[in-house]
């Protein structure tokens, strides 16, 4: 489920790092619907640059960790997937970047 | 803190992205265009360029749900956009009860708008400059402003001249700039394949 975290992290705080969240693909879709409402599959794309296969993937991992909510529609007679970042997702991406952060701060 | 920046920023440019097709450009530039053609033209024409000019907007808003949002997906973002929205909506609606009240003083026959004509004119110029600067400012379109010059611009030089040539010219060149921007778009961002809009699942 969330985070892939291992056990014993102590005094490795990367360890302890989101890893769900800290994929660079799955970071920017993340980041991308943390800043706006809700979005279509294809905004995603287009904002992302990724295939539709890759952010399908990507996609069905953040669904089922349960970060993301999607809702498969009709748009006419067009299927139409419109995807929502959950509270839970919203809470885990703050918390991963304070993590990031306090951690990129600790080496300077 | 850096991190706040840059995720403004990433909204931004989502925000953006789905603003460059060059549809607020042809809008502006038909709006130019219509006003000329309801000074100069004759009067059937002239009262199919006043028709024109009220459809611009319903045609505006059908263009970016045909055109746009197939090719860019849909989204929604998030409140602040709708709390700049508003006050944008506060700022223009205030611009068309100043217009509207300036018209009704002109037809009324007020002395002073003749006595001072060359400060109407320039009023004129930048009360319309101001207008689309609060677009600009509040929808964080760069490119109204350059529009918004250009347009207040033309209404000061057609009443200092006396002549509506200026709006023709404005409207030409910031139409030919959004069919520019949409043919771009339109290269950019050809319509996607069937399967896209449902993620393929």
């Amino acid at each position: 489920m969330a985070g892939d975290k291992t056990s014993d992290t102590s005094g490795r705080p990367l360890l302890t790092i989101n890893r769900l969240i800290h994929e660079p693909a799955r970071l920017v879709i993340v980041s991308t619907l943390y800043v706006v409402e809700r979005a279509d599959f294809l905004f995603l794309m287009r904002q992302t640059n990724m295939t539709q296969g890759n952010l399908s993937s990507h996609m069905n991992k953040l669904e089922a960790a349960g970060y993301i909510e999607v809702t498969k529609g009709f748009k006419g007679k067009r299927p139409h997937t419109m995807l929502r970042l959950t509270d839970s997702g919203r809470a885990a991406f703050d918390a991963y970047r304070q993590q990031m952060q306090k951690m990129l701060s600790q080496t300077h | 803190m850096p991190q706040e920046m840059n995720l403004k920023e990433l909204e931004r440019k989502a925000w953006r992205s789905f603003h460059q097709d060059g549809l607020w450009d042809m809008l502006f530039g038909l709006i130019l265009l219509t006003v000329y053609g309801g000074g100069t033209l004759g009067e059937p024409q002239r009262f199919a360029a006043w028709a024109l000019l009220l459809s611009l907007g319903p045609l505006f808003t059908l263009a970016k749900k045909r055109i746009t949002v197939p090719r860019m997906g849909f989204v929604e973002f998030g409140p602040a956009r709708r709390s700049r929205r508003r006050k944008l909506t506060t700022v223009l609606t205030l611009a068309v009860f100043v217009t509207v009240a300036l018209l009704l003083a002109t037809i009324g026959g007020a002395s002073w708008i003749s006595d001072q004509h060359v400060l109407v004119s320039f009023g004129l110029g930048l009360g319309v400059f101001l207008s689309l600067g609060a677009m600009a400012y509040w929808m964080d379109l760069d490119r109204l402003y350059v529009i918004g010059f250009v347009f207040g611009a033309a209404i000061t030089a057609t009443e200092l001249l006396d002549n509506p040539t200026p709006l023709l010219v404005a409207g030409v060149l910031v139409l030919f700039s959004g069919l520019v921007l949409l043919t771009r778009f339109l290269r950019a961002y050809p319509l996607p394949v069937e399967d896209h809009h449902n993620g393929g699942r």
